[in-house]
């Protein structure tokens, strides 16, 4: 997986924000605004948390620990949970 | 500003159906074209509303006295009678007792300790409008001005509500300019503030201005966020159509990480200043950049 840009030649495991995108973190969600598109998404819970720790985390195996405690998931589960996330916010445009 | 772009502004406002001119600044009244745009503006029977410090050269101040009633509105930024600024706030004085019949004092605040009661002893004492404006100083998105921050709301709130209550007893409104929020104001006191204070919280959307270089500019803490040139054709509805446009990712959320968890907000509320809103954005962008 590749944090804040590294790169990895993997492109399913980037998670990196295309560049129209802007991002704050409010109380209960995460509001995402897309300055090309004009549009805005709101993330809430448990996919903002999934959000927050990925885009905070540069490294793969602690987040995903970090995401199984708040969640209280299996690891299994906790991945399939963040693929899924990322497969939706690929397909939305607003990672890359 | 050109002749040519305050001659295309006039047209842009008969366009769009409006009919008051609007002149802000700076200090208008330092344009050395002031007099004459102001009297193009009355010959096109446009009234004439004017946003000024007061510090006006002396021509200006009897060319306004000579403006005919319900032609001109001014809307008076003043000085705190404790600034040492004593040569500013005499000049206000004489502006205030010459055109007290159409002027409404304000002030933009820019500090939660603020003093504003002074402002009911001006309409009192000059006969003024029996209206007090408040603005509040806002980010502007391309400077690092001096501005409100949203942890002083609450503070500023209390001495709004103070000063409401006192100017009523003398018959006095407030006004609110954008960017008042209702979480501002003491809870217990909300029910009895009035329908315009209930609603200040919905009034940020595009003001449009005009820039001297004929840019329109969604307001002026927005300025770098979207400029589009003045043209023969633009109206203020397709105006308003595309700064709501470039302002919309942005409505989803308000100045604090609580607003889209209040029950006021998109009711009451929009969340605040759109000039916050953005920046809350900003700063998480470059935060991860």
């Amino acid at each position: 997986m590749s944090w804040h840009g590294q790169r990895n030649n993997d492109p399913e495991e980037k998670f990196i924000l295309r560049n129209d995108i802007l991002f704050t973190v409010d109380r209960k969600q995460i509001v995402v605004a897309d300055r090309s598109k004009g549009t805005s998404t709101i993330i809430t819970y448990p996919d903002a948390a999934i959000w927050s720790v990925l885009i905070e985390n540069h490294n793969r195996p602690e987040a995903i620990l970090i995401l199984q405690a708040i969640m209280n998931k299996s690891k299994a589960e906790t991945l399939k949970m963040i693929d899924r996330c990322l497969a939706t916010w690929r397909e939305s445009g607003l990672i890359e | 500003m050109a002749d040519q772009v305050y001659d295309a502004a006039m047209n842009y406002l008969s366009r769009s159906g409006l009919n008051q001119v609007r002149l802000l600044g700076g200090e208008p009244t330092l344009h050395p074209g002031f007099i004459k745009m102001v009297t193009k503006a009355l010959e096109r029977d446009f009234t004439v509303c004017l946003f000024t410090n007061g510090l006006m050269p002396e021509d200006v101040l009897c060319f306004l006295e000579t403006v005919p009633e319900g032609k001109l509105s001014i809307l008076l930024n003043t000085i705190h009678p404790s600034e040492n600024d004593r040569k500013g706030i005499d000049r206000q004085r004489d502006v205030m007792l010459r055109l007290g019949r159409v002027i409404i004092a304000g002030i933009n605040i820019c500090s939660s300790s603020q003093k504003m009661e002074y402002l009911i002893d001006y309409v009192r004492e000059y006969n003024l409008k029996r209206e007090i404006r408040l603005g509040l100083a806002h980010p502007v998105l391309s400077k690092d001005n001096l501005s409100l921050h949203p942890k002083e709301y609450q503070r500023t709130g209390y001495a709004i509500y103070k000063l409401k209550q006192d100017a009523a007893k003398h018959g006095i409104s407030i006004g609110f300019d954008c960017g008042f929020v209702p979480c501002m104001f003491p809870e217990d006191y909300y029910n009895l503030l009035s329908e315009e204070l209930k609603n200040a919280g919905t009034c940020c959307h595009p003001v449009i201005d005009l820039l001297a270089d004929g840019s329109f500019i969604a307001c002026y803490p927005l300025n770098n966020l979207l400029k589009i040139k003045i043209n023969d054709t633009i109206d203020s509805k397709k105006l308003s159509k595309r700064f709501e446009e470039a302002l919309r990712p942005y409505n989803e959320t308000g100045i604090y990480p609580h607003c889209t968890s209040c029950p006021l907000f998109k009711k009451r509320c929009n969340g605040g200043c759109m000039s916050f809103r953005i920046q809350r954005y900003r700063r998480m962008y470059e935060g991860i950049n």
